[in-house]
């Protein structure tokens, strides 16, 4: 078997949209592998996925879903909403419910019915959120999001706990870090940024 | 140009036989005449508004014994079709509708939007214009529904296209049914006013009496996104309303 790869994801729900954070270090093991992996995707405009977990099947399922999305909205003329594209997700993953794909997955974007997370375990369990944490530091991580979240939190100020919840993973599991990759999605669109962060 | 005189004429020769291939000048005759069978089914029209979309099937028992078959069947929650043409060929398709529409719940966890689900059933329409071995389906279908893009009335013919109406009619005399559809139609028609034109378009196409026992109906709304068939009672109900 693999040894399990190190990470930190989060996803929050603001009251006026998402974001989806990630670190970039990928451990096998006591080898750090790379300090550039990529664990946050865009999918479409408004949605956006985080995901820990074997960096090959979080890239598999990311452009596969990318691909079923994107037909998706030419056939049936709409955006796809955010719990259809976890939906999907949801079916993906358990189509391989006996042999996984070994990540667990935050979906989030906003639609027609406004901001949503849904968060995915490696056999496609869907469940909404107001916020999740994923990987080996989600425990210290889910420790000060829950500490400081309001239902009415802006997008800012929720970009903001993401990046001190990614921070204060970083601190205390050895196998996450190397800066955060972060997506902030609105009903305006998305943005990608990447926050370096010494560690 | 050259003249040349045929000794046949392009159906005659073969062109209509066994598989469907091209005539000459580009026609698909066993395509046409599926068009044919959808002329000699019988009149069914469908009206479309902002609160949604209402249904009407015209029906002739041929004996005082026979109990009603249904031209107007429910596909999901939130759509539903009606038919002119071969009740057999008709049924196929309703079934496969019926399943393609659970699968799309089950994929994506929502309804299927129903300009989908028409095109769907046309892909299956079309492949049966083109493979060696089968005839083209001799149905036509006017879909009617309600979906996040709001309320949609559309027509399916046996070739396979499907098109977008705020009204229209298929099935023997649609052309006097369109007629009415088409002299009294305002954008801002509402549901009531739909059933309304709906009703006149059909006894001035059919020239006779309407009752609930050769009528079907459904109405299909905006508001709950349901698709309804009504019973013979409503339609009675309805009918006096709108009396002539």
């Amino acid at each position: 078997m693999y040894y399990y790869p190190g990470a930190t994801a989060v996803g929050i729900k603001a009251a006026n949209g998402v974001v989806l954070a990630a670190d970039k270090r990928v451990t096998y093991g006591f080898t750090l592998m790379s300090r550039s992996g990529k664990k946050v995707f865009k999918i479409t405009d408004k949605l956006s996925m985080a995901s820990a977990g074997f960096i090959a099947d979080m890239q598999v399922i990311a452009k596969n879903i990318e691909a079923e999305i994107r037909l998706y909205e030419l056939e049936s003329g709409q955006t796809i909403s955010v719990y259809s594209a976890a939906k999907l997700m949801s079916l993906l993953l358990y189509n391989r419910r006996l042999y996984p794909y070994m990540v667990e997955v935050i979906v989030g974007g906003v639609d027609s019915q406004g901001a949503h997370i849904y968060i995915l375990d490696p056999i496609g369990a869907v469940i909404e959120d107001e916020y999740a944490t994923l990987g080996t530091g989600s425990q210290v991580a889910i420790g000060i999001i829950e500490d400081n979240y309001r239902k009415d939190i802006s997008l800012e100020d929720a970009k903001a706990l993401a990046i001190k919840a990614v921070k204060a993973a970083f601190s205390r599991d050895a196998v996450s870090g190397d800066g955060i990759d972060i997506i902030t999605i609105s009903d305006k669109g998305s943005e990608e940024e990447f926050i370096p962060v010494k560690s | 140009m050259s003249e040349v005189k045929l000794l046949f004429t392009p159906s005659a020769m073969g062109y209509d036989r066994a598989i469907t291939i091209f005539s000459p000048d580009g026609k698909l005759y066993q395509v046409e005449y599926a068009f044919e069978a959808v002329r000699k089914g019988m009149l069914t029209l469908g009206v479309r508004s902002r609160e949604g979309v209402v249904l009407m099937a015209v029906k002739q028992p041929r004996s005082k014994l026979m109990e009603s078959t249904e031209k107007i069947k429910k596909i999901d929650e939130h759509v539903g079709l009606a038919f002119a043409g071969l009740f057999g060929d008709a049924r196929v398709l309703i079934d496969q509708a019926r399943i393609y529409a659970q699968i799309h719940r089950l994929v994506y966890g929502e309804k299927m939007p129903v300009d989908l689900l028409v095109k769907r059933i046309c892909d299956i329409k079309q492949a049966y214009t083109q493979h060696a071995g089968v005839r083209p389906f001799g149905v036509a279908f006017l879909f009617a529904g309600v979906d996040r893009k709001g309320p949609h009335l559309i027509r399916t013919d046996p070739g396979g296209s499907y098109t977008m109406f705020k009204a229209d009619a298929i099935g023997a005399n649609a052309p006097k049914a369109v007629e009415v559809l088409e002299k009294e139609y305002t954008d801002d028609i509402t549901l009531d006013g739909a059933v309304e034109l709906g009703l006149k378009a059909v006894r001035y196409a059919v020239g006779k009496e309407i009752g609930s026992t050769n009528l079907e109906m459904a109405v299909a709304k905006t508001e709950d996104q349901r698709f309804r068939i009504l019973s013979e009672e409503e339609i009675g109900q309805i009918l006096s309303k709108f009396e002539q």
